[in-house]
């Protein structure tokens, strides 16, 4: 049986996870609606959902400069895809090229701080490529930032 | 309606259940902290700071602050997955995940990589999960009444957060190409991450990615499936037709196992975790009548 008490807590409570669903609800439809990410937690989950050509995407590919030409850094293990996602957010808020080769130099500031074996690099340069999905293969490269130590 | 919804929360739960649900999700959550190798953004620079409405009064964080708030953050992972003051670890993970996880996604790039998991982590700082399975529980012996109700809102309420983005990204794809082309959406998804995505993670991905971008037959029924799952997933949490709830979270989390393995996107996509709400654990591990940490076993 079910004291008046008891019924009074569970009846506060059934308000209070009501109201907590109702956040999430409006968070998470706030998101999808203004297609922001803001909100985080909350997220529009935007998750290759749309595209002008199914055959046609893009990658932002960064690499390493050293003597012998270019090194993915992602296969140098100082940055992953998720690291790198910052910093060409950062390029993409970049209005001029000194700002975009700016981002490029924290970048690789940022590589050579987190290297634990003596950092060969030289310079760092960031590019979008265009493929084309159909033939497997890159059919546009723009170098977007450089930064090269002097 | 409010009848209805009260039908829906106020059911007898079961502190077992809730209990192995905390043990699972920490320990999940855990391994998918270190997978996601959090320490290495403890140096970003602050020049890139731009965070999100949750900490746009912050500043960006120290690498001391960082390193020290994620470390604490797995301690007190442990300390909630063990069991060990349990109530406190819980509000530590809420707390300091978002902190910790906030700081991360406030470098300018928010994604919703551990979204989920981060709001089931304030669900579970307000729910008793330490009840059963936990050192507290071992020590103190709390008395558990049978079939509280007390154990069966959080576990409704972190389903709720798996849907409620599960169902977002689902709207999104059906407002965009996979309503109306699901197998050349199913296509181009598959050539981006076996082509364009695999590249920038310096990975490669086996050609049978390429093999199943030929066969349209399979690829419609494939952008239909995750169409459905995905939009359908609200239906899920009714308590009336269990077989849906099996067929649209089981495939969910089929498809979602599949990326992390076959597509290899386990450390950034960490959303299994949110799943071990969805199993009634009580009855997988447990034979009615057994005696668990000197608790009563609780039917639901």
């Amino acid at each position: 049986m079910i004291s008046v008490k008891q019924g009074c807590t569970n009846r506060r409570r059934t308000i209070a996870i009501a109201a907590v669903l109702m956040a999430i609800a409006a968070a998470q439809g706030l998101s999808l609606l203004m297609r922001t990410n803001q909100l985080w937690p909350f997220n529009s989950v935007a998750v290759y959902y749309n595209y002008a050509d199914k055959n046609r995407a893009a990658s932002n590919e960064v690499f390493l400069v050293d003597a012998n030409g270019e090194t993915r850094i992602a296969a140098t293990g100082l940055a992953d895809r998720n690291l790198s996602q910052r910093f060409i957010s950062a390029l993409e808020r970049a209005k001029s090229k000194p700002e975009r080769d700016r981002v490029a130099k924290l970048f690789f500031d940022f590589a050579n701080g987190r290297a634990t074996a003596p950092f060969r690099f030289t310079g760092l340069r960031m590019y979008r490529k265009d493929w084309d999905l159909a033939k497997g293969r890159v059919v546009e490269s723009v170098l977007l930032a450089e930064y090269l130590k002097r | 309606m409010i009848k209805t919804f009260d039908q829906w929360l106020e059911q007898p739960g079961s502190a077992e259940r809730l209990a192995l649900s905390r043990i699972l999700f920490y320990g999940c959550f855990l391994v998918q902290v270190f997978l996601y190798d959090a320490s290495s953004y403890a140096t970003l620079p602050a020049e890139l700071w731009r965070p999100t409405l949750l900490l746009a009064l912050f500043p960006a964080p120290s690498e001391a602050l960082f390193l020290g708030a994620l470390h604490l953050l797995e301690i007190a992972m442990l300390l909630a997955c063990v069991g060990i003051s349990t109530r406190i670890s819980c509000i530590a993970v809420a707390v300091l995940g978002t902190y910790v996880f906030g700081a991360i996604n406030g470098y300018g790039h928010a994604d919703f990589h551990l979204s989920p998991l981060l709001l089931i982590s304030w669900v579970m700082a307000l729910a008793p999960s330490g009840d059963a399975y936990s050192l507290d529980a071992w020590l103190h012996r709390p008395a558990v009444a049978k079939g509280r109700s007390d154990y069966y809102w959080p576990i409704k309420l972190a389903q709720v957060c798996l849907v409620a983005l599960m169902g977002t990204a689902g709207a999104l794809k059906a407002y965009g190409m996979w309503l109306s082309d699901p197998a050349g959406a199913m296509r181009s998804f598959l050539l981006y991450k076996y082509y364009a995505q695999s590249t920038e993670k310096a990975i490669s991905l086996p050609t049978s990615v390429l093999v199943l971008a030929d066969w349209t037959w399979v690829l419609i029924l494939l952008g239909i499936l995750v169409l459905t799952c995905e939009l359908g997933c609200a239906v899920a949490l009714s308590d009336r037709w269990l077989w849906v709830r099996i067929v649209i979270i089981g495939n969910l989390f089929l498809m979602q196992l599949v990326l992390a393995v076959w597509l290899k996107t386990l450390p950034t996509f960490p959303w299994l975790a949110a799943y071990v709400f969805w199993v009634p654990w009580e009855r997988v591990f447990l034979r009615r009548g057994s005696a668990a940490v000197g608790l009563t076993y609780c039917s639901r």
